[in-house]
């Protein structure tokens, strides 16, 4: 029961404070995998990987993978309803005064902060990604596999700046050149 | 199995860098806005402060620094 009653509270934690789209819940998410080591690292990885493949919001998909292995099919129930209170209560809330809201000088002001730190902190989420992902030793120097896997991820953001196609074709590409090479 | 998702992995910081420059992009409007980018960055990548502190702490100085321009 108990079980159930933390990743409620945690993600509801995540619903409440994740501002900037779907890989905001990503530095969070992180967060409970240090605090909790209900998954490794590189298994966040791969649930990321697989909430942007699937349709729906990546935030409430990472909650139910990350739910579900935790405490089975109920642990994911519970984990997106947690997700979504903040936004249903915050919603229900702010629909009365919108544009008295997004108007307010105040909600502008602390906003011209919020947003740049939303940015920096899924920027330390990536570099955290990048160092399971390119499996980077600091101590060791740097491997040719590193490298190559580093060639590997410039050219695919190449290639998603330039066909802007869903992250599923990418991801797909991924795996094939994972299974050829690796 | 395993090595799909070695390549995997690798797409998901790709992913992950592209999703930040477009929120770069929206977000860093000025200098200030530029340093609490690169302050928000710094704290994650070297304390294990939560992200809701750092959130935070970007509200109270957008407060802070904004408010001043008005008054």
């Amino acid at each position: 029961m108990m079980i159930y009653l933390i990743l409620y509270l945690n993600f509801m934690k995540i619903g409440a404070f994740s501002v900037g789209g779907g890989l905001a819940t990503v530095p969070f998410l992180q967060e409970l995998v240090d605090k909790y080591g209900w998954i490794s690292h590189a298994e966040l990885i791969d649930i990321i990987a697989v909430a942007e493949s699937t349709p729906g919001a990546i935030g409430a998909n990472a909650a139910t993978f990350m739910g579900y292995k935790t405490a089975g099919f109920w642990g994911g129930i519970v984990a997106v309803l947690g997700l979504v209170t903040p936004a249903v209560i915050i919603i229900a809330v702010i629909a009365h005064f919108f544009d008295k809201f997004i108007h307010n000088k105040k909600v502008q002001n602390a906003f011209y902060g919020i947003r740049p730190v939303a940015a920096g902190i899924i920027a330390a989420a990536g570099i955290e990604v990048a160092i399971v992902a390119f499996e980077l030793d600091f101590a060791g120097g740097f491997s040719g596999g590193s490298v190559v896997k580093m060639a590997i991820a410039l050219g695919i953001y190449w290639l998603i700046v330039r066909y802007k196609k869903h992250p599923i074709m990418y991801i797909a590409g991924g795996a094939l050149l994972g299974i050829l090479i690796f | 199995m395993q090595r799909a998702f070695v390549g995997i992995r690798i797409v998901v910081v790709s992913l992950i860098a592209s999703g930040v420059v477009q929120l770069a992009k929206k977000s860093l409007v000025d200098k200030m806005a530029v340093a609490i980018f690169v302050g928000a960055c710094v704290i994650m990548v070297i304390t294990n402060w939560s992200p809701v502190v750092v959130i935070v702490l970007g509200a109270v100085l957008g407060l802070l620094y904004k408010g001043r321009e008005v008054e």
